[in-house]
């Protein structure tokens, strides 16, 4: 693999991952990382469609007419995520349900329209489908930690397999019942941004102005 | 560059192009898919009703096993007899309620549970055991609040207990009218009975809770008064005359 193709492949990782630093992506985040298995499937599905649209994109972006450009990667990518929706409805129906809506909105999620309109806009098709799949997977490294802990912590389970025994169950966990809620998603993403920008300094963003120190309204004879 | 590509047959044809190519992929995905869904579809259908049986297994070969076990019966709810010569393919609800001469309008007086229409056929489901009736399985559906709940009832063989019950598909509230969900407030009904000694439909939603011992009652849903309204309408409605009343009455005698 030539260092290029691996930047791309793992730049979005870390470097700039598109929930860490990006920033965006989150509601999905909150809504399906309840547990790891429809954690999985949800990121499966969005690098997939990322990958794929970033590449269609791609081919055509020199006869996409500008007038018409995000319409038309509007149309791409929705035909991708109603055929991965299709696709999941018929192989894996029960997480389909758990899923629901959120597949559709794949279509809405910032990260699939925000590579088109960034990257696959104006790179060659291979370069563009390695960025997809890339920021799919800074996108599935963020979901599945969040999914962890939130599983984890919330119910006791791991991919659904007991881990620590519920009180309920005659062991001594008594699962923390605000990591099954949405809002806990947000906390941990805010802790895994702090995290990040802690390790990696060159991703903190740093304030356009600093405040002045109060003065007083003086006649300029000093 | 920017000539060409905005000219307006560059748009019109890349436009075109785009949207036949998008079209041609969701189409073909969706055919070649679409057996395997109206499969899931029919799986589904089949844990729904052996999950008000008490069988919640999610493995499709038990699943299928189980479900063949079953007799499904198409019953004419009007005269309340078995309807021998309507296979079950042919009683599909849906189908019913869209050819005028498969149901009928119901009523303001007759549609207690918001239907508003009600299919001549029904199919019901009965898991007979040692050559005898043991449990029977009816299909029931009313408006709530937001929503068409539609569920299944299970009665023991005195078609009068309930021996489980599920609502498989409705947009109520969550957390509210959605708590129709609830395993816990389900286990409320079984062993509870539908009607009372004069034949009439006693089932009933209790607002407050259920006091003491109440052979008839099962607890309102707490903050989602129509919903449990609609539970309870109902009820009433398919156990009535309307509904499976006349067949339920057809089946105590033959048996």
């Amino acid at each position: 693999m030539s260092a290029s193709a691996k930047t791309l492949l793992l730049h979005p990782v870390l470097g700039s991952n598109p929930i860490g630093l990006q920033i965006l992506g989150i509601c999905s985040a909150l809504a399906v990382t309840v547990n790891m298995n429809v954690a999985l499937v949800m990121c499966v599905a969005l690098t997939t469609v990322t990958a794929f649209s970033n590449l269609f994109v791609s081919l055509i972006r020199n006869i996409i007419p500008n007038n018409v450009r995000i319409i038309i990667q509007m149309t791409i990518i929705a035909s991708l995520v109603i055929v991965v929706d299709q696709i999941l409805r018929a192989f894996l129906p029960e997480i389909s349900k758990q899923l629901s809506v959120f597949v559709g909105l794949i279509i809405t999620n910032c990260i699939v329209m925000g590579r088109a309109e960034a990257f696959a806009m104006s790179n060659p098709p291979l370069a563009s489908l390695l960025d997809g799949i890339g920021n799919g997977l800074g996108y599935s490294l963020v979901l599945l930690l969040v999914g962890t802990i939130r599983e984890l912590f919330g119910s006791g389970t791991w991919f659904g397999l007991p881990v620590l025994p519920l009180a309920d169950d005659g062991g001594f966990y008594v699962p923390n019942g605000l990591l099954l809620l949405p809002p806990s998603a947000f906390f941990i993403i805010g802790c895994l941004i702090w995290l990040l920008r802690s390790v990696k300094a060159d991703q903190q963003e740093h304030s356009e102005f600093v405040i002045a120190p109060h003065s007083q309204a003086t006649s300029h004879t000093h | 560059m920017s000539n060409t590509t905005d000219s307006l047959r560059n748009i019109v044809f890349v436009t075109a192009g785009v949207c036949l190519l998008c079209a041609l992929f969701v189409s073909s995905a969706s055919i070649a898919l679409r057996d395997k869904q109206i499969e899931n579809a029919k799986l589904e259908q089949q844990r729904n009703v052996l999950s008000v049986l008490g069988i919640t297994s999610k493995n499709a070969q038990t699943v299928r096993e189980q479900f063949a076990t079953l007799y499904a019966q198409v019953v004419d709810l009007q005269t309340g007899e078995y309807a021998n010569n309507i296979t079950a393919s042919e009683a599909n609800v849906k189908a019913q309620l869209r050819n005028s001469e498969q149901f009928i309008q119901l009523t303001h007086t007759q549609d207690i549970a918001g239907i508003k229409k009600r299919e001549q056929y029904a199919t019901v489901y009965l898991l007979r055991k040692d050559g005898e009736l043991h449990k029977i399985v009816l299909p029931i559906r009313g408006y709530g609040l937001w929503s068409t709940l539609y569920g299944y009832i299970a009665l023991e063989k005195d078609l009068n207990t309930i021996a489980g019950v599920s609502f498989y598909q409705h947009a109520e509230t969550p957390g509210l009218g959605g708590e129709v969900d609830n395993q816990k407030w389900k286990q409320q009904w079984v062993g509870k009975h539908i009607y009372n000694k004069q034949e009439q439909v006693a089932f009933r939603l209790v607002k407050g809770g259920v006091i003491g011992v109440d052979a008839y009652g099962v607890d309102a849903l707490s903050g989602a008064s129509l919903t449990s309204r609609g539970v309870e309408s109902l009820i009433q409605f398919w156990f009535g005359n309307d509904g499976f009343g006349p067949f339920l009455q057809h089946l105590k005698q033959i048996s």
